[in-house]
């Protein structure tokens, strides 16, 4: 017997990635994990909704000051120039910074920390920004931590060599012709040019949608000691164009 | 855990106060006080590594200061930890200060009527903690236990919002 919680973290995509066949295949069985299943999807989506919905509010003047304060104590996240090999990932061209702390993406607010450029001999330097940053309301980041290490760096610097809109672009074009296993070359490149290389790896329905899992084709390096994280992205057709549903991290 | 600190880390603060509150408060208030505290305490705190628990635990404590000092009642819990509930009608609800959607409403609504553990898990989750984090704040000492109680009070919410 599958346990509950088993099933709840899947439905949240928090499940380590080596349990999800076992689980699936559970879900499939039983009519009533299957409802299980859709109540946790539903309630993690609400819980959602409302999370964001309330700290889409502005604060009240008092706390804002209080907000002014606080920020004056961050430190540089990294401060280096000349060889700064970061994550031998995608070529530094996004700034897409959220703030990962919360795992959750926050539609438009503005971000004050470090982006990288590529510079014109390969090496790279990190400079500060301050600048908005749109990211999509509904875009969750879901994390399957193994252990205590700071999965909110991971995220981070996911997210900041991710170029989301030239993903979904190069996806869209074609992820309707793929079939299960297949992979695909997209436009994003890493740090020596290379190309970034997807593989279809799941078809699934989400509240109505059609959905896809789609992975990177390789560990991704995200954080000056990671090993190596699978990341697979969830995407979902809405309005007859796939948007991103969760990013889904595992080691 | 290295938080950003900015208004986006006191606006999560501001979801995990609701769960603290259960609609017994100003949750504003208890954010507030809490920033005072960790502001006053910059030296000690600006570098721990973990800044949002800090912050969640002293808005624990300010609540349950908040309540002995109104003498509505010296514990959330009875001997046997059984939620107690808590009388206090009179003050203001964050429903009164922003407009939620209607769903949105309705959800926060109906978390408002479940026990104490239940609100302060689901807005945990709610605010997006994972679940190593839900622990730390919540002091419970088994992942295990974090997510059974996630688990039961999400199955609940569901039950009480059909």
């Amino acid at each position: 017997m599958i346990d509950e919680t088993k099933i709840m973290q899947y439905a949240d995509g928090t499940l380590p990635i080596e349990e999800h066949e076992e689980v699936k295949r559970a879900i499939e069985a039983d009519p009533k994990l299957k409802e299980l299943y859709s109540s946790f999807q539903e309630t993690g989506d609400l819980l959602f909704k409302l999370g964001n919905e309330i700290k889409s509010k502005p604060l009240p003047q008092n706390l804002q000051d209080k907000a002014n304060i606080i920020k004056s104590w961050e430190k540089p996240l990294v401060k280096e120039t000349g060889s700064f090999n970061f994550f031998g990932l995608f070529k530094i061209q996004y700034a897409g910074v959220a703030a990962a702390f919360a795992m959750f993406f926050v539609g438009g607010f503005y971000t004050n920390t470090f982006v990288a450029s590529l510079d014109g001999d390969n090496k790279k330097t990190v400079m500060m920004a301050t600048q908005k940053i749109d990211t999509p309301k509904e875009l969750k980041l879901r994390g399957m931590p193994n252990t205590d290490e700071d999965l909110s760096t991971r995220v981070t610097n996911l997210y900041r060599y991710f170029d989301e809109e030239q993903f979904l672009n190069d996806i869209n074009s074609r992820i309707d012709n793929m079939n299960l296993n297949d992979e695909f070359e997209s436009s994003l490149e890493d740090n020596d040019g290379k190309k970034v290389r997807f593989i279809l790896v799941e078809n699934f329905n989400a509240n109505g949608n059609d959905c896809k899992k789609v992975k990177f084709n390789e560990p991704l390096k995200l954080s000056s000691n990671d090993q190596g994280t699978d990341v697979s992205l969830d995407i979902c057709k809405i309005n007859n164009n796939y948007e991103i549903s969760s990013i889904n991290l595992s080691k | 855990m290295t938080e950003k600190l900015d208004e986006n880390f006191i606006k999560s603060l501001v979801v995990i106060a609701l769960g603290i509150m259960r609609g017994k408060g100003d949750p504003y208030d208890l954010v507030n006080g809490a920033m005072e505290y960790l502001i006053s305490n910059k030296e000690k705190y600006m570098d721990h590594p973990n800044i949002k628990a800090i912050a969640v635990l002293k808005m624990k404590g300010l609540f349950i200061d908040g309540i002995r000092k109104n003498q509505k009642m010296t514990s959330m819990t009875d001997d046997e930890g059984n939620d107690l509930q808590i009388v206090d009608e009179k003050q203001a609800d964050i429903s009164d200060k922003i407009s939620l959607s209607d769903e949105c409403n309705k959800v926060l609504s109906v978390i408002k009527t479940m026990g104490e553990k239940c609100q302060e898990v689901l807005m945990l989750a709610s605010e997006g903690m994972s679940m190593q984090e839900m622990q730390e704040v919540t002091q419970v000492k088994s992942l295990g236990t974090v997510l059974s109680r996630l688990s039961n009070c999400r199955k609940e919410l569901k039950g009480l919002l059909a």
